[in-house]
């Protein structure tokens, strides 16, 4: 599981769109796309708890990133499908394109956690994952547990990772950027939303989704690291122990989750393929699409070829 | 006009109302009418709403999801001004 990558991993697709796309993806669309499967699975993940008893997935692992589950919604091919029917609906390139990248990028880089994806779903069920660090979300800790675990270990290294990536392309962050890559791809939503909102809010609304990622994993670093304290081998401790080891931390009860995987080694070659792969077709697919959406928007008169 | 070039007139619209210093170079109010915000008072609003987020989630970890957090920042930078300006008069 992956916390505030989530949130920088959308502002690093942005920045780092292949140059005939710039300024003309969806901003929208990538921070759906990347938001889409925890939208739909992780709900049951930590479960509720309603007079003492709880309610929620009975293995969560495989209900977040299994099958059967929801580990569909983590795939590749779940992208795919969602990015075509957005397609099929709207005929919006930049809201379609931008939704399959904010999707591929999502479900690439939860491969790093011990339950991973589904890469190649529906080819195989096999989980993929590089087991850099431990997934944590147990019926017994839930949220908290998850998020100790996590900025406790190598989770903690990709979040500062992905951070590092979008404040080397800071730009991505300014009004500049905003106003001149970000609006126009947007234009109608940006100026419906404008007509509530004065300009320094709906740059900030742009920018909200990497503030709540910074703030996300400073509270919750601060909490695993000083605020909590937990009892582990009978000893109870000022904040969970740090640790950087492959697979950590170690002190999960019940250790690292895991699912049916394939062999670790071939994880990340695969993953960056398949990211080539996706950057590669859409590529392909954007003049034809852009004409299809030029076809489809312009209005039927009778002199017109498209009558 | 043709099709393309009714609709790039149509966004170009839509854009300037939204950024409309395109219009107005250099303006101090934004298409609403609302003040832009210097860099230096930008930051102390996100520092603002930063700090604030973090303590106020640390203590109510339930404010620290993502419909709470992006909420949190829109919130206070376009009302925290506000208030401000009108304190001091200049609404």
């Amino acid at each position: 599981m992956s916390w505030a990558a989530h949130q920088f991993e959308i502002y690093a697709v942005q920045a780092h769109l292949p140059k005939k796309m710039r300024g003309k993806v969806s901003f929208f669309g990538i921070f759906l796309g990347d938001f889409a499967p925890d939208f739909f699975a992780k709900f049951w993940v930590y479960g509720i708890t309603i007079n003492g008893k709880r309610y929620g997935a009975s293995v969560p692992e495989r209900w977040h990133r299994g099958w059967p589950g929801l580990g569909l919604t983590h795939t590749v091919f779940f992208g795919i499908v969602l990015a075509l029917l957005l397609w099929l609906w709207k005929r919006n390139r930049a809201l379609t394109v931008g939704f399959m990248l904010g999707m591929a990028a999502h479900a690439l880089t939860d491969v790093n956690d011990s339950v991973g994806t589904m890469l190649l779903f529906p080819f195989t069920t096999l989980n993929w994952s590089m087991q850099t660090w431990a997934y944590a979300a147990t019926k017994s800790g839930g949220k908290y547990l998850d998020a100790a675990a996590y900025y406790s270990s190598l989770g903690l290294v990709m979040d500062l990772l992905w951070l590092v990536v979008v404040l080397a392309g800071w730009r991505v962050l300014t009004r500049e950027y905003w106003r001149t890559q970000v609006v126009p791809a947007d234009a109608r939503t940006w100026a419906w939303l404008g007509r509530w909102i004065p300009e320094r809010g709906l740059l900030a609304l742009y920018r909200a989704t990497f503030f709540y990622g910074l703030c996300r994993l400073i509270a919750w670093f601060l909490y695993a690291r000083v605020l909590a304290t937990p009892t582990i081998e009978g000893t109870k401790r000022r904040g969970f122990p740090m640790d950087l080891s492959w697979t950590g931390p170690w002190w999960i009860p019940g250790g690292a989750r895991s699912l049916p995987h394939v062999n670790p080694w071939i994880v990340l070659p695969t993953a960056l393929a398949l990211l080539g792969l996706i950057y590669w077709a859409l590529a392909r697919l954007w003049e034809p699409m852009g004409r299809r959406e030029r076809r489809q928007s312009a209005p039927s008169t009778p002199n017109s070829p498209d009558g | 006009m043709l099709p393309e070039q009714r609709r790039s007139h149509t966004t170009a619209v839509l854009e300037q109302r939204v950024v409309s210093d395109e219009v107005r170079p250099g303006s101090e109010r934004d298409h609403r009418g609302s003040r832009r915000l210097g860099a230096r008072e930008s930051v102390v609003w996100y520092l603002i709403a930063g700090l604030s987020y973090i303590g106020f989630g640390l203590l109510q970890k339930g404010l620290l999801n993502w419909v709470v957090g992006p909420l949190w920042l829109v919130a206070v930078v376009v009302i925290g001004p506000a208030v401000v300006d009108r304190i001091r008069g200049r609404a």
